[in-house]
């Protein structure tokens, strides 16, 4: 039986200087479960993302995330970690906590204070002074802790060292067993990611490639890498 | 978006430079800049006793003012992409209209800071010139000039609310799919920027003003000229350039 869908997107297109980027997308996200989006370089799962976060806008399909057309009123309902983002280098932890305070509906101030300790930051510790992997779960702090519907991660694990990986992914594990949020999760860090996996939605070309539950897709293929190695090979 | 978040972000957009430093081991450059000050002041003092510089030409650093305000709205955008930031920026939950203007109200605070700040230091220059020659710039040159200063910077004043609106607007454009439009921008930046130097001169009473002729022919002419009537003009101009920021915000960005 299928279930509600978080995300629902028909023939969606969108092009860059001419370049599809996106080519016809089919997808389904269901509702309160964790999706992988997978694929190479260049699939189209950022400009998915995008559109998801109503950061720009598709050429021609249908988009439904939440029940309506992405936009800023439906981020009010989703928690967004952009692709090769960066954060405001001259914030401490304190005052990237108080910026999410003021400006993200559903922001838990407790449960960032739980996940930052879980993570290994302190809250004097300035931006400008972190590393990547130091930086990328200050990030990844503020979008999981957040009561909202959807957790949209793009790329959470790119240039970052396996400890801080793994710290994200237990985080992220430590996050889903008390919540029921939809979260998708695109990565190139299969191996690392794939026991996070509810469901998984592999893109190639700005064109769905297969889709299934991880769990069943697991047992047919050994493993979620097999099956990428597989498919894209 | 409720008032309590804008005064947030505001504040949040409201800060001078990088200042994105771990730490304070950098700023050797602040050596080099009192250096350069004290050589200036230095030069000013021995300039004015020798006769070779008026208070007044201090003014030709009010025309570099619409420039630098341009500028302060082309970076405020132009940052959160050259930092990486502009995915944080873009998703938060409010209309991309009052992101904007919440860049924009802290430019004009910021050109307020920056023209109340080279009015008061003109004024400070000035004052010091009459304390080295009083015989020739006294009371009365002083009055005179503090009268020609307010009118110079009461005219920068109405015109930032246009250049700040310009910069957001150029710096939106050129991460847009309006980018080809972007040398005309810098083209309108040349000319909007220059736009007190093309009045006073067209007007003929630049150089009048400068020399602060004894007739007081410019200075009633500065005086009423109806600049406040410009104000509403440049201020719906302004509405219009940051609607159409607004609006390729929304629907035209190159992500």
């Amino acid at each position: 039986m299928m279930m509600a869908a978080a995300v629902r997107s028909e023939n969606l297109r969108k092009r860059f200087g001419g370049k599809p980027a996106l080519d016809g997308l089919d997808a389904y996200i269901p509702a309160g479960r964790v999706t992988g989006v997978l694929g190479p370089n260049g699939a189209g799962k950022s400009t998915f993302f995008r559109m998801i976060a109503g950061l720009i806008r598709p050429d021609h399909g249908r988009l439904e995330v939440l029940g309506s057309e992405p936009g800023w009123r439906t981020n009010r309902e989703i928690a967004y970690l952009p692709d090769r983002a960066r954060w405001y280098r001259h914030h401490t932890v304190e005052r990237a906590l108080q910026w999410a305070e003021h400006l993200l509906p559903g922001f838990n101030r407790e449960r960032a204070e739980q996940l930052l300790a879980l993570m290994g930051l302190d809250p004097d510790m300035k931006a400008a002074g972190m590393s990547r992997g130091e930086e990328a779960r200050l990030m990844l702090t503020l979008c999981v802790a957040r009561d909202v519907a959807m957790i949209v991660l793009d790329e959470p694990f790119a240039g970052i060292d396996v400890v801080s990986r793994e710290r994200i992914v237990s985080a992220l594990i430590d996050n889903m067993s008390d919540r029921r949020q939809t979260m998708l999760i695109s990565t190139h860090e299969i191996d690392e990611a794939e026991s996070l996996f509810d469901h998984v939605v592999f893109i190639e070309r700005g064109r769905l490639k297969m889709a299934g539950e991880a769990e069943a897709l697991r047992v047919e293929h050994g493993s979620m890498e097999n099956l990428y190695r597989k498919l894209y090979r | 978006m409720s008032l309590q978040a804008f005064i947030h972000l505001l504040k949040h957009e409201f800060r001078w430079g990088r200042n994105d430093k771990a730490d304070n081991s950098g700023n050797w450059w602040i050596a080099y800049v009192a250096a350069v000050a004290v050589a200036g002041f230095v030069l000013y003092t021995w300039a004015v006793v020798e006769g070779k510089f008026k208070p007044q030409y201090l003014w030709n650093f009010v025309l570099g003012l619409p420039f630098a305000i341009f500028m302060l709205g082309f970076n405020m955008i132009l940052r959160e992409w050259k930092n990486g930031t502009n995915g944080w920026w873009l998703s938060l939950p409010y209309p991309r209209l009052s992101l904007l203007l919440a860049k924009y109200a802290a430019v004009i605070l910021q050109s307020f800071i920056l023209i109340t700040a080279a009015l008061a230091g003109c004024m400070l220059f000035s004052v010091y010139a009459s304390v080295l020659k009083a015989e020739t710039f006294g009371q009365e040159f002083l009055f005179r000039l503090f009268q020609g200063e307010l009118v110079w910077y009461g005219l920068i004043l109405i015109y930032s609310p246009f250049m700040a609106a310009f910069g957001l607007l150029t710096g939106t454009v050129t991460q847009s799919r309006w980018r080809p439009l972007a040398p005309l921008m810098w083209l309108g930046f040349g000319i909007s920027g220059n736009a007190l130097w093309w009045i006073a001169w067209f007007g003929g009473w630049m150089e009048s003003l400068s020399e602060l002729d004894q007739s007081g022919e410019a200075m009633a002419f500065s005086l009423q000229f109806p600049f406040v009537f410009l104000l509403a003009p440049l201020v719906a101009l302004s509405c219009l350039l940051l609607l159409w920021s607004g609006r390729i915000l929304d629907k035209d960005l190159n992500l």
